[in-house]
């Protein structure tokens, strides 16, 4: 991830807040994937992820003007819209279709999206993995997602959840703790995290 | 396998390009808010705020729903382009006129016609000259008004026509 | 930022807010929330005048000179076929020729097309480099004039015929699809973000005040859009694969419709929100 002090992403930064779209392009194409990918873990569903996603940077371009850096890397502003979205997205869903049931995911989709010359068990690993973090509490999934899979430090982590390094790390282990029950009956699966 | 390997895989999740190419087009081609605000003093009182321009936003909604604020004309209401209906009709028009596009019959281009002699270009021509005059409001055009523009007579044969004499 | 916290201290801001505007006498924030929607208009439809094609210029006229020298009592028999010979030579060489600046017209019409992604400019090329056999099969056949007598130059003619409408004919279908189906693309990407306005401005007024009708009037915006956005993605299949041009056309009518669908479910719904705020 880029440190949010890097003088050249300062630039781009302060570009697109007076308005540059070329600016917050380049800013579209350095972290639209991590956005994508955060969203596509939590949905598990290409479709609702490109439109999620699409609605994460078309508000963050609508409100960059506001944005103020303070230090920490630019994603985590991201990824705080991309939370709110999703939350937006399942409510909506909600009204509009009942019960939106997380267990409706497309493993061909996801396993689609992975890209990856696993073989058949490998993907159905994959699947239950995601299946069982997107059956997380939504800040166990944050805390999931940004510290094993984005490999983000505990402060990058606290900054894009809005809570404190403590809160984040006790988080963490309850996810961990929650994760490892979830998958308890796969024994195929390792437990190297914690 | 192990987990951490597992959250590795996750880490190659990627978009489909052609998505992220037409989403990022999409949004740079909108225009941003304006966020005006007359005298510092007010902007300082919003950055006070914690959760600032937003809040406020949400505090003006609330009251306007409830039919709270009085009509004021310096109190312009919090503006939703989705209820503007110049901008809602004129995207309306848009997509009527590509039904109207879609509804030509272009089986003419093949037909044996004798309106025009060249009725592959003449249809190519009729859609437009029918985008060109609906954009500007007045009645559609035929195709027969397109020939018009040519130096063809009214008795010229048809490719497909000429080369069916041509062929006995 | 956590909906409930907003929603939460959303009435001291809104106490404090009014307090503000009072003082200043003017809003704190204007604001477009939903941002400006670019305004698509009859302009915004990829339109081009493709160059004037002159007429061929052959009439029926044309073709009765060929009746006409046959029954010439002045011509010998061999002075007969020579001359309805080098006529039907010259006849076909100016339909020929007239085919060929319809190719033109073609590729002056496809190039009139907004491709923006390389799915599209894909397509583009696809169709230009049929244009292109097109135009070649034209010379191909117009070589084998040279040499062909009267029996042949029927026969290069009949051929003509055939391959232009089991062949040519479809492809300028396509290109006519083509073209339509990329100008509705702008149309699109203009719903879409009506459609990520309306949603938010909708899940704004939904944390307000619950209001069932708007909530129809969007989840039947958001239903018709992505029936239109399923039809549209099924329509560049068939361009990409080559479909059938008039099962490519129904995909697109159909896109169309659903989109026109759309549009008439935010004018519900911009009706609705306007009932919701004072007048």
């Amino acid at each position: 991830m880029v440190d949010g002090g890097d003088n050249q992403e300062l630039d781009l930064i302060k570009a697109a807040v007076g308005g540059d779209s070329s600016a917050f392009g380049v800013l579209y194409d350095r972290y639209q994937a991590m956005i994508y990918r955060f969203v596509m873990i939590k949905v598990g569903r290409r479709e609702e992820a490109e439109d999620i996603t699409h609605q994460v940077f078309l508000s963050a371009w609508q409100s960059v003007g506001t944005y103020r850096h303070k230090g920490f890397p630019f994603s985590s502003w991201l990824y705080r819209i991309a939370r709110n979205q999703i939350i937006d997205h399942y409510r909506a869903g909600a009204n509009r279709k009942g019960e939106v049931s997380i267990e409706k995911t497309d493993p061909e989709s996801f396993a689609a999206a992975v890209d990856y010359a696993g073989n058949v068990a490998a993907k159905i690993e994959l699947e239950t993995v995601r299946a069982a973090v997107a059956r997380l509490k939504p800040d166990y999934q944050d805390v999931i997602i940004l510290r094993f899979v984005e490999d983000m430090s505990l402060k990058e982590s606290a900054v894009a959840l809005g809570k404190s390094e403590g809160a984040v790390k006790l988080l963490q282990h309850r996810a961990v703790r929650e994760l490892k029950k979830a998958l308890a009956g796969d024994p195929s699966l390792s437990f190297d995290i914690q | 396998m192990k987990l951490s390997q597992i959250f590795a895989q996750f880490r190659r999740i990627d978009p489909d390009p052609q998505y992220s190419e037409k989403s990022k087009r999409v949004i740079l081609a909108h225009p941003r808010e304006t966020v005006s605000v007359r005298g510092a003093g007010i902007m300082v009182f919003l950055r006070a705020l914690e959760t600032g321009a937003a809040l406020v936003l949400a505090g003006f909604f609330l009251l306007l729903a409830t039919g709270s604020f009085s009509r004021n004309k310096y109190l312009a209401p919090v503006r939703y382009s989705v209820i503007d209906p110049t901008g809602l009709q004129a995207e309306a028009q848009a997509i009527d006129i590509q039904i109207r596009l879609a509804n030509l019959d272009y089986s003419e281009a093949t037909s044996t016609a004798a309106q025009s002699t060249t009725p592959v270009a003449g249809t190519a021509a009729h859609l437009f000259s029918l985008a060109a005059k609906d954009a500007s409001s007045t009645a559609s055009s035929t195709a027969t008004g397109i020939a018009a523009s040519s130096t063809a007579s009214s008795t010229s044969l048809s490719v497909n026509d000429a080369l069916q004499a041509l062929s006995q | 930022m956590d909906r409930a916290r907003l929603i939460g201290i959303a009435g001291m801001a809104a106490g404090i807010a009014c307090a503000a505007l009072f003082v200043s006498g003017i809003p704190a924030v204007h604001a477009d929330t939903a941002g400006a929607v670019p305004t698509a208009n009859a302009d915004t439809v990829s339109t081009t005048t493709p160059a004037v094609v002159p007429g061929c210029g052959i009439s029926k006229d044309d073709i009765a000179k060929i009746a006409a020298v046959q029954n010439d009592p002045t011509l010998t028999p061999s002075e007969e076929v020579v001359a309805e010979l080098a006529l039907r030579k010259q006849l076909i060489g100016q339909v020929v020729a007239c085919a060929q600046n319809e190719i033109a017209s073609l590729r002056t019409f496809l190039g009139s097309a907004a491709t923006s992604t390389s799915a599209e400019t894909q397509i583009e090329r696809q169709l230009q480099g049929r244009l292109d056999d097109a135009s070649n099969f034209y010379t191909i056949e117009l070589g084998k004039l040279g040499t062909a007598g009267i029996a042949g130059t029927k026969a290069v003619a009949s051929d003509v015929l055939a391959w232009r409408e089991g062949t040519y004919a479809p492809l300028a279908a396509q290109v006519n699809d083509f073209v339509l189906w990329s100008g509705n693309q702008e149309l699109f990407a203009t719903a879409e973000s009506r459609m990520t306005q309306t949603q938010q401005a909708v899940s704004f007024l939904e944390s307000a005040s619950s209001n069932a009708d708007l909530q129809n009037a969007f989840n039947a915006a958001y239903a018709s859009f992505e029936s239109a956005k399923n039809a549209n993605a099924a329509a560049q299949n068939a361009l990409q694969q080559s479909l059938p041009p008039d099962q490519t056309l129904v995909l697109i009518k159909q896109s169309l419709d659903s989109l026109q669908s759309t549009y008439q479910q935010f004018f519900s719904v911009s009706g609705i929100i306007q009932k919701l705020l004072p007048q």
